[in-house]
């Protein structure tokens, strides 16, 4: 089981876009995938429409005493599950607190499912914060959708130190720009002049693309409706990139 | 969770009329039709069917997605995604998951397809109100082909209930109006093992336990008769896989049968003419003799990673034209093997063995066991074998001579081979561990001859490579250190075999050969 946790510190940079169509394109090919939407605004579990709701809500399920069987949910897709994210998330840095090994909860609660799923795709809300940190220590590549703009590179260049600093083992850092308009000057330029240090990055980008935005009207992954497409194309470029990250 | 269920629809209307009626009972949204290819795969000897498993493969184009999966309820292991045709051999597949799974399963053995569905199916999905899917549906108008251009047909037409997972209601719901609006009911077979049944083939079939079921009174020389007839059926099973060279099991497999049925011949006394047993015991001598060297490649080449691997790390690439060696002597002795097993002589052995076998006994016999009861006569045997074993046993003390405990081994062997034959006979319990402490006496002796030959072989290999001007200097000393350890080894099995003998020999294990295997009485 491979964990691909799709991160920023930073709110609509197209984290959920991109979680929800790479854990479809990777089911999509045979592999057992479960999405787990961290994020107690539920917009990967309103694109399956899955309820964002956790029967009993999260805190048996964060502290361990509830095992994920009955919460899972299969999406429209095969092989496709979702574990439902809930209003009650937002408090989840207080309930990983109180575990044995705060930092590694998410993980220790992963580890049950590695028979079942061959990717758990982990859509994270955008923080610093215990969660992420749980997040850290869980993953096995962490997906870093960045806006080409110049601010962006320099969060990414001290998020790069965090990691250094926090020494996360094994984990693959794998930034890539997202939602990239041509048109702008700035984009460009930052996608041309790229600081040789950041290593790792993923050569496929996402586009600035009405398709990603009209996910939300159809309420599946653009490949579903739009497979043609700019959007549904570079979604394709960037699974076959990261799946084949060893 | 519910798992998939499959239904077997007899029904003969046109299917769009069923697609109809499916319509009319659930909100569904169909997909549009497609073909689907599945193969599935396993060991020749079914290593994944006797774990309820299977290999699946889906062709999609250039891709092939696999899945490892339960045959009990359609559940998955492991999956993976390769081009074209799924690997032979475990240790052929990525790291990951699937191969995890598959290399203590098949270790040598190669996966072969055993049966192909082909299908038109339809999928559909039942819709909840939120238009979100809480059921999968399929089906699937099938037919199965045999490997090979072997065996084609209709499977039949499959409707399969696919769970979504955490909408356990709406999936038993949709069974239940199903079961009662269309009148089916649930298949307890996956059709894959249908599919092989329809192609011809029994499932699980090949094995080379000798386990049989034998009645204590039935004369000797029909029982000896039908255990050759298995050993014989053995045989045959592996020819052709051994002449395709498909993987090394097959030749392996066929080399046992054939000793054990020259073991048979000679051990089971007294119940064939002794003009028939002289003859077939050359002939059989032969084929142990043609099949000798491929195997024997097989043995140093599937040892090769170990030899390697003992040596210092930097003497190891010095073995690389070792290997290139062996595999040059491996592909000729597999061609001349190919010549003899298509040659006349093999398959009259095979035939007129066959038909000995299966001819009817003679109701009286001048031999001094062919009707006597089979219980007695095993009983005498493996007596008398295991006297004999006692006796070269004991006999052997520090100086004894390597010889004796290869006589010994010999000893052993048909102590073995006699057990296993007529184990049918005895309570099995004890006789299983009775059976056992022949094994570990067994594997020592034989560890001690084992490591002996190969020291010999390699060194005359060497000699080999260097009139031949395949070795170097490097080489030679390689292999040099490999011939040394393979000696130590048989050092080590020497000293080891006077605790491994004693504990044979121990009073409780006499005892029970003794209860088991004593003639006493009077014969009836
Ligand atoms: N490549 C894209 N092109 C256009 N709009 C996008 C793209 N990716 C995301 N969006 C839109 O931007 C908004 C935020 O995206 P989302 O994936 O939810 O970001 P995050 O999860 O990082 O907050 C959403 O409305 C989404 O439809
Ligand atoms: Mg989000």
């Amino acid at each position: 089981m491979r964990i691909v946790a799709v991160y920023n510190i930073k709110g609509g940079v197209g984290k959920t876009a991109t979680a929800v169509n790479l854990a479809y394109l990777a089911a999509r090919t045979g592999r057992r995938t479960l999405i787990w939407d961290l994020d107690p605004q539920g917009a990967a579990s309103f694109y399956f429409r899955i309820k964002p709701k956790i029967k009993g809500g999260s805190k048996k399920l964060i502290k361990g005493k509830r095992d994920f069987d009955g919460l899972i949910k299969g999406t429209d897709f095969e092989n496709l599950d979702l574990l439902p994210a809930d209003f009650s998330y937002r408090h989840m840095d207080l309930l990983l607190d109180d575990a044995k090994k705060p930092t590694h909860q998410l993980q220790r609660l992963l580890r049950p499912l590695s028979e079942e799923y061959d990717y758990v795709f982990l859509d994270c809300p955008p923080s610093i914060s215990l969660v992420s940190e749980n997040v850290f220590a869980a993953a096995d590549i962490l997906l870093l959708p960045m806006i080409p703009t110049t601010l962006s590179i320099r969060t990414l260049s001290q998020l790069v130190d965090f990691f250094r600093q926090h020494s996360h083992k094994g984990i693959r850092v794998l930034p890539f720009f997202s939602m990239v308009d041509r048109r702008k000057n700035m984009h460009l330029d930052v996608m041309q002049n790229l600081p040789k240090k950041l290593k790792g990055m993923l050569t496929a980008y996402v586009p600035y693309a009405s398709d990603v935005e009209r996910m939300g009207i159809h309420r599946t992954p653009v490949g579903e409706f739009a497979p043609d497409s700019l959007a549904a194309k570079a979604y394709e470029a960037l699974w076959r990139e990261v799946s084949a990250r060893r | 969770m519910t798992p998939a269920l499959q239904f077997l629809i007899a029904d003969e209307r046109p299917l769009a009329e069923l697609e109809e009626r499916l319509k009319a009972l659930l909100s569904l949204q169909f997909e549009p039709e497609e073909r689907v290819e599945r193969r599935y795969y396993d060991s020749f000897d079914w290593r994944l069917y006797h774990r309820d498993l299977s290999l699946e493969a889906v062709f999609a184009g250039e891709r092939t997605q696999l899945r490892l999966f339960d045959l009990l309820d359609d559940s998955t292991r492991a999956t993976l995604e390769v081009t074209g045709e799924p690997p032979r051999f475990a240790w052929d597949y990525p790291k990951g998951a699937l191969r995890d799974n598959l290399e203590p399963m098949l270790q040598v053995r190669a996966l072969l397809p055993v049966v192909t569905i082909l299908a038109r199916a339809r999928r559909m999905r039942v819709l909840n109100r939120d238009d979100k899917t809480v059921v999968r549906l399929m089906v699937e108008e099938a037919r199965f082909r045999a490997p090979q251009g072997g065996a084609e047909g209709a499977l039949g037409r499959y409707l399969r209930l696919i769970p979504v997972r955490g909408y356990d209601k709406a999936m038993q719901r949709t069974r239940k109006l199903l079961e009662k609006e269309l009148g089916i009911e649930p298949l307890m077979e996956h059709p894959m093992l249908r599919a092989v049944e329809l192609s011809g083939q029994r499932v699980g079939e090949y094995s080379t336990k000798l386990d049989f079921k034998l009645s204590p009174k039935r004369r000797a020389d029909l029982v000896a008769k039908e255990i050759h007839l298995h050993l014989l059926r053995v045989l045959e099973a592996n020819i052709e896989g051994a002449k395709a060279d498909l993987d090394t099991e097959f030749l392996h497999d066929l080399r046992v049968a054939t000793r054990r049925i020259r073991s048979a011949l000679t051990q089971i006394k007294g119940v064939f003419e002794p003009d028939i047993v002289a003859h077939f015991k050359a002939e059989f001598a032969w084929i142990q003799e043609i099949t000798g060297p491929t195997r024997d490649m097989d043995v140093y080449l599937l040892k090769f990673d170990d030899y390697r691997g003992s040596l210092p790390a930097w003497v190891r690439p010095d073995l690389t034209p070792f290997h290139a060696f062996l595999l040059e002597r491996r592909a000729e002795a597999q061609r001349r093997l190919v010549t003899a097993l298509e040659s006349a002589r093999f398959r009259r052995i095979i035939d007129e063995w066959r038909g000995y076998c299966e001819a009817p006994v003679p109701e009286r016999s001048h031999l001094p066991n062919a009707i006597r009861p089979i219980h007695w006569v095993a009983s005498e045997r493996i007596w008398r074998m295991y006297r004999r074993v006692m006796k070269e046993g004991r006999a052997i003390d520090q100086n004894a001579p390597a010889e004796a405990l290869h006589e010994l081994r010999k000893s052993c062997k048909k102590l073995r081979y006699l057990m296993e034959f007529f184990q049918g006979l005895y309570p099995r319990r004890a006789f299983r561990r009775l059976l056992k402490s022949v094994k570990i006496l067994l594997d020592n002796l034989g560890d001690f001859q084992d490591f002996e030959v190969q020291a010999h072989t390699l060194r005359g290999f060497a000699e080999q490579m260097f009139e031949e001007n395949k070795a170097d200097a490097d080489t030679l000393i390689a292999m040099g250190i490999l011939v040394g350890d393979l000696l130590d080894g048989q050092t080590q099995a020497r000293a080891a075999f006077e605790e491994r003998f004693g504990r044979f020999a121990e009073k409780a294990n006499r005892r029970q050969f003794k209860r088991l295997f004593k003639p006493s009485g009077r014969e009836s």
